[in-house]
C-alpha cells in the first residue's frame, strides 16, 4: 500500500515538473510577487553597516571618547540611546543587532588599564544574529586597542596613572625595598617612553600620518564583554522581504492547490481518474496519495521561496524548528483544503473554475495582494475568514514577529483548524459521492 | 471466470442495465454489441468495480467481486478513454501502472510490455507525442501489465489504423489462447466477427441474444426471407433501425 501511494505521489510531482504553466505558477509568480513586492515596499536590501545603539550610562571623557569611536566606526551603524530600556526595546525590535551598554564606573575601570582594569561593556544582542555579534564582539576589541594605545600615549594621564601607582608601591607592605625600587624605574622608563612617543606623534602627525600599533598584545584584553541575549518581540519586521516572502508563499500555496485539484478535474476528465480506481486501490488511498503530492509540493515551494529569502534577502528565521512545524502544517492544511474544492466542485471544469476564483479571492483577502501590516482595519477583519491570512501569521512568528512560543502555537493551531475544517467537509463530500457509485 | 448474475444498475428513472446474465470463460473472447446507450458501459464500469450494481452480482471466479481491491488485482482494464498521462513516457506509465498493481517493474517485464505492443523503440518518448494507434496500444499495454486472469477492453480498436487495429486484434487472440478471459465491447462488426468466441447483443440494458457468430446468424439472420450476411444486420434486425440518442 505504501509503495502504491509513493507511486502516485511520485508520478503526480513528476507531472507537476513537467507542466511548466503549473511550475511557473507554484514557484516563479510567487518568486515574482516576494521580490518584486520587497522592493516595492522599501529600499532594497544591501549589505551595509551593522545597526548598534550604544548606551552611556555615567558620563565620562574615557566612556564618551569610546562611544565617539563606535560613531565614527564605519563598519557600524550607532544610534545613541538615553538608556538602556530603550536600547533594549529597539533590539527586541529588530532595529539592531545589538545594544552596547558603557555601564556606571566605566570610566574609573578604563582609568585603572595598568594595574589590572580593564573597559567593561555589557553587550545585549540579538540571538537570531549570533554571526553579526561575533563580528561585533570583535570589533568592540580593536577599538579597546585603538583606547588603549590611546591611553599609553597620553603623557597626561600615563603620568597621573604613574603617580597612583607609586602611591600604591608606597603603601603596599608586602613588596621588599629592592622589588619597589625595581618597580618604579620600570615606570619611569614607561614614562620616558610616553613622552618620546607623545613628540614622536607631533611629528608624524604633521605630515599626515596615521599610527596603528596593536601587535604584540594578544593575550592583554583591555575590554571586558559582557554578553546577554535578549528575547526578541519584534513588532515590525526587519526588512520588506520579511513581509513579502510569506506573501509569495501565499501564492505558491494557491498555486499547489490549484494544480492538484487542476490534475484532479484532469484525471477525471481524461480517465485517468477510472483507471486508477479499477486498479485495486481505495478512492480514499487514490487520494491520500495525491494528498501527499501536494504537502510534498507546497513544502517545496515554501522551502525554496524561504531559504532564498533567508540567504539572498537575509531574511533569517528566529526560530527555525517552529517555522519547520508552521510550513508542515500549513501543507497539510492547505492540501486540506485542496480536497474540500475537489470534492465540493465536481465537474471537471467547474471544479478547476471554481478553484481558482475561490483561491484567488481567499488569497487575495488573506493578504496576497496587501500585506496584512498595510491593510485598511476593515479588510483586516474580513481577511479572518481566509485560511492564507492565518497561514501568513503562523509563519511570520518563527520567521520575524517572535512573541511566546505559546503566540505562536495558537498562530500554528489557528491554520491547523481551518485544515482540520476542511478535512472533515471533504470527508463529508467524498461520503456522498460514494453513496452515489 | 466473468460471470454476471442478473445484473441491474438505474440512474434515476433509466434503467440502464436491467437484468444482465453472462459469463466469460477462460481463453475465452465475449463481444459485447450494442447501439449507443445500450448499457454496454454501465455492465464493464461493473465488472471492472467502478460502479456498484443494484442488484444482482458480479463475480471473478476465484476472487470474489470486484469492489474488492483484491479481485480487481486480477482485472485489466483497457478504457474507451485514452486514459493515459501525456506528460509521463512509455516506460513510466508502463512501471507506475505495474507498482499499482504490485507487479514486476523489472526493466526486462517493461520492456517485453512495449514490445507486445510494438512501442519497444518508444519507450523513453513522452506519450504526448504518439500517435493516436501509439497510444491506442499503450492503453493496451496498460491493461495487460500486470498479466490479468480477466480482461475487460472497451472498444480497444476506436479510432485508429487498419496496422494497429490488426495488431491489437492478434494481441487479444494471444492473451486468450494464454488463458485469459476477454470481454470487448466494439461497434466495429467486422471485429467483433474476427476475434470473438460468442457474442451478446445489448439494447435498452438487456442481452437480447447470445451465442457464437453462427448461431446469432441462424437465429437472428432473416429478416422477412432474406438470409443476414454478417453480424450488423443481426445487430439491426435484433435492435432495430431508429436513431439513439
Amino acid at each position: 500500500m505504501i509503495s502504491q501511494m509513493f507511486a502516485i505521489a511520485l508520478k503526480d510531482l513528476r507531472l507537476l515538473s513537467r507542466d511548466r504553466g503549473a511550475l511557473f505558477f507554484t514557484i516563479v509568480f510567487p518568486l515574482i510577487i516576494a521580490v518584486l513586492f520587497g522592493m516595492v515596499f522599501g529600499r532594497v536590501s544591501t549589505p551595509g553597516p551593522l545597526d548598534v545603539v550604544v548606551v552611556v550610562t555615567e558620563d565620562g571623557p574615557l566612556a564618551r571618547s569610546f562611544s565617539a569611536a563606535l560613531q565614527a566606526d564605519t563598519v557600524l551603524h550607532v544610534q545613541v540611546a538615553a538608556n538602556k530600556e530603550s536600547a533594549v526595546e529597539i533590539v527586541r525590535r529588530g532595529k539592531a543587532a545589538a545594544a552596547i551598554i558603557l555601564p556606571d564606573g566605566f570610566d574609573a575601570r578604563a582609568e585603572a588599564l595598568f594595574s589590572g582594569g580593564s573597559m567593561p561593556v555589557d553587550l545585549l544582542g540579538d540571538p537570531s544574529r549570533a554571526a553579526e555579534l561575533g563580528l561585533l564582539e570583535g570589533k568592540l576589541m580593536e577599538i579597546g586597542f585603538r583606547q588603549f594605545i590611546l591611553a599609553v600615549t597620553d603623557s597626561e594621564r600615563l603620568a597621573r596613572q604613574s603617580t597612583d601607582i607609586n602611591r600604591q608601591l608606597e603603601n603596599d607592605k608586602t613588596l621588599s625595598s629592592e622589588e619597589r625600587s625595581a618597580i618604579t624605574k620600570l615606570f619611569s622608563g614607561a614614562e620616558e617612553l610616553a613622552v618620546a612617543r607623545k613628540a614622536d606623534d607631533g611629528k608624524q602627525g604633521a605630515n599626515g600620518v596615521q599610527i596603528a600599533k596593536s601587535g604584540g598584545m594578544t593575550e592583554f584584553r583591555p575590554v571586558r564583554i559582557r554578553s546577554e541575549m535578549l528575547t526578541q518581540n519584534k513588532a515590525d519586521p526587519p526588512s520588506t522581504y520579511a513581509v513579502t516572502f510569506p506573501q509569495g508563499v501565499v501564492w505558491g500555496l494557491a498555486g499547489c492547490v490549484m494544480a492538484f485539484v487542476t490534475t484532479l478535474a484532469s484525471e477525471r476528465a481524461q480517465g485517468t481518474l477510472a483507471r486508477l480506481r479499477a486498479a485495486p486501490l481505495s478512492m480514499h488511498l487514490i487520494l491520500a496519495s495525491k494528498g501527499m503530492a501536494c504537502v510534498a509540493s507546497s513544502m517545496i515551494m515554501q522551502s525554496l521561496l524561504l531559504a532564498l529569502a533567508w540567504f539572498a534577502f537575509g531574511v533569517r528565521p528566529i526560530n527555525l524548528p517552529m517555522l519547520i512545524l508552521a510550513m508542515l502544517v500549513i501543507a497539510m492544511s492547505f492540501t486540506a483544503l485542496a480536497m474540500m474544492i475537489a470534492a465540493l466542485f465536481r465537474t471537471g471544469g467547474g471544479t478547476d473554475g471554481a478553484a481558482r476564483a475561490l483561491i484567488l479571492v481567499l488569497a487575495i483577502v488573506g493578504g496576497g495582494s496587501i500585506p496584512l501590516v498595510f491593510m485598511p482595519p476593515i479588510l483586516r477583519s474580513i481577511s479572518v475568514v481566509s485560511p492564507f491570512r492565518w497561514a501568513i501569521s503562523a509563519l511570520e512568528g518563527p520567521l520575524w514577529r517572535g512573541g511566546s512560543i505559546a503566540d505562536q502555537f495558537a498562530a500554528i493551531g489557528s491554520i491547523a483548524l481551518v485544515g482540520l475544517a476542511c478535512a472533515v467537509i471533504s470527508l463529508g463530500g467524498m461520503a456522498i459521492w460514494r453513496r452515489g457509485m | 471466470m466473468l460471470i454476471f448474475r442478473d445484473l441491474r444498475r438505474a440512474f434515476g428513472s433509466l434503467q440502464a442495465v436491467d437484468g444482465v446474465s453472462l459469463h466469460v470463460d477462460r481463453a475465452e473472447v465475449v463481444g459485447l454489441l450494442g447501439p449507443n446507450g445500450a448499457g454496454k458501459s454501465t455492465t464493464v464500469a461493473m465488472a471492472t468495480g467502478l460502479m456498484r450494481p443494484d442488484s444482482g452480482e458480479v463475480e471473478i471466479v476465484g476472487f470474489g467481486e470486484p469492489m474488492r481491491a483484491s479481485a480487481r488485482r486480477h482485472v485489466g482494464l483497457a478504457p474507451q478513454e485514452l486514459a493515459l498521462y501525456e506528460g509521463l513516457t512509455a516506460v513510466e506509465t508502463l512501471v507506475f501502472f505495474a507498482r499499482l498493481y504490485g507487479a514486476s517493474v523489472q526493466r526486462d517485464a517493461i520492456q517485453a510490455g512495449l514490445e507486445e505492443v510494438g512501442l519497444a523503440s518508444r519507450g523513453k518518448d513522452r506519450v504526448g507525442t504518439f500517435s493516436g494507434g501509439m497510444k491506442r496500444r499503450l492503453n493496451l499495454a496498460v491493461a495487460l501489465i500486470h498479466k490479468p486472469s480477466v480482461l475487460v477492453l472497451d472498444e480497444p480498436t476506436a479510432g485508429v489504423d487498419p496496422q494497429s487495429r490488426a495488431h491489437v486484434r492478434e494481441i487479444i487472440r494471444q492473451r486468450a489462447a494464454a488463458g485469459c478471459a476477454v470481454l470487448v465491447t466494439t461497434h466495429d462488426m467486422e471485429e467483433a466477427e474476427k476475434i470473438c468466441d460468442r457474442i451478446a447483443v445489448m439494447d435498452q440494458g438487456k442481452i437480447r441474444a447470445h451465442g457464437t457468430l453462427s448461431q446469432l446468424l441462424t437465429a437472428h439472420g432473416s429478416v422477412q426471407g432474406t438470409k443476414a450476411r454478417g453480424l450488423e444486420e443481426v445487430l439491426l434486425n435484433l435492435t432495430g433501425r431508429s436513431l439513439r440518442e
